[in-house]
């Protein structure tokens, strides 16, 4: 199996784009310095902390399923340079006339972690699909099941449906399209039962949410 | 005397009509959702939310808290008649609770689990009133330095019962503080990551997040499975024998005492406490090897201590605010969306709220083993209602309860969104509950630590020079050490993997 698909390296991929996501859409808001805090220093330094958890995560079960040949000539020589770039960036950059956003990125040593970690990523990424191995034995690691796609798609598809509807249509056409398609996302379908499904709730959320709860919407727009 | 002033007051909320009446409801969809596979408490209450919005804050909270306790009761009743456990929590009543069914006992097994289930729902309430106002009075001297020390101490704890890997649970509470940012930000006005979108500027309502990631994601999954049914045992004479009763009222002392012990534990809970009491049983009893063929006390200590756990976990969130489970992150959530800062101020500014909820929940477990002992063939007949009809009445609630919360369609679509993040976590095996824990934390503890450290002048070794804070992360640090270490984290894989099978 692909070393690439397990549970592990793909969580800590997605928390690395949420991190990457959230340093990219908070980069207007001001830093502010620890004792005056701006609004953007709580959402930097938690950025910073996504990208360097995403990283060890994603890096733990590569690790752990390398050969000893592997780490020899892969995992050794990646390390020591990705632990020798952290002092570097932050004591030489300031040194030379560097632009003044790597010298930001170089003081910062949660900024630096991270970086690094994504460096280790990257550089591992490319290396070990060619020198090394994709693949590792069997069972050694958790792969990711494939999903189903009907049950998930159906769901959305309908809750989707449902919000763009009721407030166009009233609450009984948003209901049906929501109970149809969501029943097609399961594995049987009976026309019959799915009709008294729909009967059922139309009754049981009238009596619920308006004359239960009074909440004001409409069954069918216009009518009702 | 405070206190049974205290209590008096309890009860004159708790016995009103309307309080009796939602603290029936809750006791009843809890039960309800206990017998039924595939709905957890977690999800129901994260369905609720939005309903409970419209109710008054004391009727909404003890309902709430009847759903939750009424799970622990209802997940029995599956466990013992058709070996399908309800809840987590009920996991362990199964390898005893359906022997003793097959063995004709199946009445007496569900009578003594529903009265062990009073006694420590009873000790579990008197626990909560013993230790509510200390707690509360040492909570009031915390500072923002060792307020913030306290939610990573809570954060942490979350994360050593999370399922699987620790590295990914403490990323999944950096995720949700990350998503509790979103909004306005409470000391400049800037906006954050709302993409201009007007109605997130008050931060991601808490509702949609937890219908979507809970309520939806495990709808899908349940839809990907084919749900077994089968059919349920004829539960026979509810009277259990002298005997029984005799092997019995240890088991249930004991595993109320742990139950008890293991919820306040931020982090713990019915499911930790159900298994530790069946474990201890099975190593203090003289017959061990009656353990797994129909044993009472495997009924008896588990069914005790889970209730005695979901009662106690209660503490920590009433007193400190400091949510100890997913459900609690829930009520947390139904405080704020009420408008109650939950925290040691509820119980002096609202003392009506907090003594009521606790009287109610004394009442809430008498009202259970009314509801349960007699009732239990129409909840076995339940048992039969296909999930295909239950899957599109769940979702058809979610959407018209997130609707009704501010009669906006977004929150429709965020209900969706959260449904699919939702889903990738259970795909990649990411707990949700650690990141509930840090959404509902999330603003609190940036402002906590922002204070903290403009009062020191920007010097982050004040979480160090406070006496409390030092002592909270000196704790927190020594949890984190203890789960590195090999033999507990191997002790720690195999607890979880015998919860799975």
């Amino acid at each position: 199996m692909n070393r690439f698909l397990s549970k592990d390296f793909l969580s800590g991929v997605m928390f690395i784009i949420f991190g990457l996501t959230a340093l990219y859409f908070g980069n207007h808001l001001a830093l502010g310095t620890p004792v005056r805090m701006g609004p953007g220093y709580v959402p930097h330094k938690l950025s910073c902390i996504m990208l360097i958890l995403g990283g060890i995560i994603s890096l733990a079960p590569l690790y752990d399923t390398a050969s000893p040949a592997e780490k020899r000539a892969i995992w050794i020589p990646v390390g020591v340079a990705v632990i020798l770039f952290i002092p570097a960036a932050h004591y030489l950059v300031p040194l030379f006339d560097a632009p003044p956003w790597l010298v930001a990125v170089g003081g910062d040593w949660f900024q630096l972690l991270a970086v690094a970690g994504l460096l280790a990523l990257v550089l591992l990424g490319a290396l070990l699909p060619i020198y090394g191995t994709a693949r590792a034995k069997a069972g050694a690691l958790e792969t990711v099941e494939m999903p189903k796609w009907k049950p998930i798609t159906m769901v959305t598809v309908g809750i989707v449906l449902f919000a763009l509807l009721l407030e166009r249509t009233g609450m009984f056409p948003a209901l049906v399209a929501l109970v149809l398609i969501a029943s097609l996302g399961g594995e049987e379908f009976k026309t019959v039962e799915v009709i008294g499904n729909i009967v059922v709730l139309t009754i049981l959320s009238i009596l619920v949410f308006k004359v239960g709860l009074g909440m004001n919407i409409s069954v069918i727009e216009g009518v009702w | 005397m405070d206190l049974l002033n205290n209590l008096f007051l309890g009860l004159t909320v708790a016995v009103s009509m309307q309080n009796l009446l939602y603290a029936l409801l809750g006791c009843m969809v809890g039960t309800l959702i206990g017998v039924l596979p595939g709905i957890g408490p977690v999800a129901t209450i994260a369905m609720l939310l939005p309903i409970t919005f419209h109710l008054p804050p004391t009727a909404s909270l003890i309902m709430l808290a009847g759903i939750y306790y009424g799970a622990q009761y209802g997940g029995s009743t599956t466990s013992i008649l058709v070996n399908l456990p309800g809840e987590a929590s009920s996991v362990v009543t199964c390898i005893d609770g359906y022997q003793m069914a097959r063995k004709g006992r199946a009445g007496a097994a569900l009578s003594i689990s529903a009265v062990g289930s009073f006694f420590a729902g009873t000790v579990g309430t008197i626990i909560i009133v013993l230790f509510a106002e200390p707690l509360t009075r040492m909570a009031q001297k915390f500072g923002p330095a060792d307020y913030c020390s306290l939610m990573a101490l809570g954060l942490v704890a979350a994360v050593v019962l999370a399922n699987g890997s620790v590295a990914k649970a403490i990323a999944m509470v950096f995720l949700g503080l990350l998503f509790g940012l979103v909004g306005t930000d409470v000391n400049t006005g800037a906006q954050r990551f709302t993409f201009d979108i007007p109605e997130l500027s008050d931060g991601i309502d808490f509702a949609p997040i937890a219908m979507g990631l809970f309520g939806i994601a495990e709808i899908v999954v349940n839809l990907e499975r084919r749900m077994e049914r089968t059919g349920a045992i004829k539960v026979g004479s509810l009277w259990p024998t002298r005997e029984e009763i005799r092997r019995s009222i240890p088991a249930v002392l004991r595993g109320t005492a742990l139950g008890s012990i293991l919820g306040v534990l931020p982090g713990g809970g019915p499911t930790l406490g159900a298994f530790s009491a069946y474990t201890l049983e099975k190593k203090l009893s003289k017959h061990p090897e009656e353990f797994g063929k129909g044993a009472v006390e495997g009924v008896a200590a588990p069914e005790s201590a889970n209730n005695a756990a979901a009662q106690t976990s209660f503490i920590p969130m009433l007193t400190l605010g400091i949510p100890s489970n997913a459900v609690m992150a829930l009520m947390v959530g139904a405080m704020i969306i009420q408008g109650i800062q939950p925290g040691p101020e509820v119980m002096t500014k609202k003392p009506d709220l907090f003594w009521g909820m606790i009287v109610s929940m004394w009442i809430g477990n008498l009202m259970l083993v009314i509801i349960n002992l007699p009732m239990i063939g129409m909840w076995v007949k339940l048992l039969t209602l296909p999930y295909r009809f239950l899957a599109p009445a769940i979702l058809l609630f979610c959407c018209i309860g997130a609707y009704s919360l501010q009669n906006s369609t977004f929150h429709v679509i965020q209900v969706a969104m959260f449904g699919v993040l939702g889903y990738i976590f259970v795909r990649l095996g990411c707990e949700g509950a650690p990141f509930l824990l840090g959404l509902v934390l999330g603003p609190q503890m940036e402002e906590y630590f922002r204070r903290a450290m403009l009062l020191s002048r920007g010097d982050p070794m004040v979480f160090l020079q406070r006496p409390i804070s030092l002592g909270l992360l000196i704790t927190t640090a020594l949890l984190l050490i203890l789960m590195a270490l090999p033999s507990i984290k191997k002790a720690r894989e195999e607890a979880f993997q015998e919860e799975e099978s």
